[in-house]
């Protein structure tokens, strides 16, 4: 798995490819660490294209994320989803928490 | 293009550029390969990706590949566009081929070793798996293993695509990962940080427990039976079990924990633990689609 993050502005854009598992789990809470610590003001959009299934720990990590920025007022989306893990996501409502876009 | 008899793997390329370099290469490596229609392959492919476009890449391998043949895209690792196209058209496996062509030879001569091997196990003529497997908890890898498992369910009959392969695959990490850490690790998931932590709690006594042979050292055992019309697996570990009355099929979004059983029922029709709570009974039957 790669993670790359692309600030713009205030804005930061958090590209992933490859699948998140349990063993690059650390990885990505490591990376999103990373960009809690730039101390940016702007939204987080999560870009998934390149991502074809993600565990229930990974799903963890961006939930932790989300209410670390949802304390900053921040907003966050995911957007770029294949269309199952779309529906992964709808099945336990993570729309109603932040916005998901395929 | 022609076919020619007798090959290992089939290797199909798109376009020139790329391609016809690869090809060079492979023919250099002294082994058979075929270029050009593989319609009457049922074989492993070894798919030269020369297209930056992914809707290219993914309709000529549709065009060219059921999704029961085991497949990957081979791609010079140093391009970065055709690395990323290959992985966004989220179709098959991407194989990053070195810049050097003495490197691709080496790597596509390994590959063809492997394919080989898959293509022996996919054979139409294997009916039935009955195996067991057994792991030392500090040595396992769960999601390797899981994907190595769902290959071999989907090898025995069962018409998983690409993306159900993936959700079978995901639910045998999930129920791996807890024989692991609540399992042979004896981890409470209270552990868990509700904050993203530099030293999650969790984690730390994780990495201190796979250290100690007290825990590490348990053994994880797996037994696959397979026969296209049913999957049956029974997963154990030597922890000391745990309530089964508290799981929940029915996960809350908000909550960090608590999903790891909803993926394993996602893809398996049945997951059973036993009265102590140390072992689980998985069962897929038939080939039924996804929820929706």
């Amino acid at each position: 798995m790669d993670i790359e993050l692309i600030s713009k502005g205030e804005s930061l854009m958090i590209v992933i490819e490859g699948n998140i598992d349990a063993e690059n789990g650390q990885k990505l809470a490591s990376t999103l660490q990373d960009a809690m610590d730039m101390k940016m003001g702007g939204s987080v959009t999560f870009d998934l294209t390149g991502v074809r299934s993600v565990t229930s720990t990974g799903i963890g990590k961006f939930l932790n994320f989300f209410k670390f920025l949802n304390g900053e007022k921040r907003a966050m989306c995911v957007k770029g989803i294949s269309e199952q893990l779309y529906r992964q996501f709808m099945e336990i409502h993570l729309d109603r928490i932040f916005p998901i876009e395929r | 293009m022609d076919k020619g008899a007798g090959s290992d793997v089939l290797l199909f390329g798109f376009s020139a550029g790329d391609s016809a370099r690869v090809a060079a290469a492979v023919n250099a490596s002294g082994r058979s390969f075929s270029l050009g229609d593989p319609s009457p392959y049922a074989g492993p492919a070894l798919v030269l990706a020369a297209s930056y476009d992914r809707e290219e890449l993914r309709d000529s391998r549709a065009s060219a590949y059921d999704d029961r043949r085991p497949w990957c895209f081979c791609v010079p690792a140093g391009d970065r566009e055709l690395v990323a196209a290959a992985a966004a058209s989220r179709e098959g496996w991407t194989l990053l081929l070195p810049a050097n062509d003495r490197e691709t030879r080496k790597v596509l001569a390994a590959m063809t070793e492997a394919a080989r091997e898959i293509a022996a196990t996919a054979s139409p003529g294997l009916l039935r798996l009955d195996s067991a497997f057994s792991w030392k908890t500090s040595e396992l890898d769960v999601s390797l293993t899981g994907r190595y498992l769902a290959r071999l369910v989907a090898l025995t009959g069962f018409t998983l695509g690409r993306t159900e392969e993936d959700c079978c695959a995901l639910a045998l990490e999930e129920a791996l990962l807890n024989a692991v850490e609540h399992g042979n690790l004896e981890l409470d998931s209270s552990l868990k940080s509700a904050d993203l932590l530099a030293e999650d709690p969790f984690e730390a006594e994780k990495a201190r427990r796979l250290k100690d042979p007290a825990f590490g050292g348990r053994i994880v055992r797996l037994s696959l039976r397979a026969d296209g019309k049913e999957a049956r697996i029974v997963l154990e570990d030597e922890g000391r079990g745990f309530d089964v009355s508290s799981i929940s099929s029915a996960p809350i979004e908000a909550r960090i924990t608590g999903k790891g059983y909803w993926l394993i029922r996602r893809f398996f029709d049945a997951a059973d633990y036993n009265a102590k709570g140390n072992a689980v009974t998985l069962v897929k039957r038939g080939a039924s689609p996804l929820p929706r």
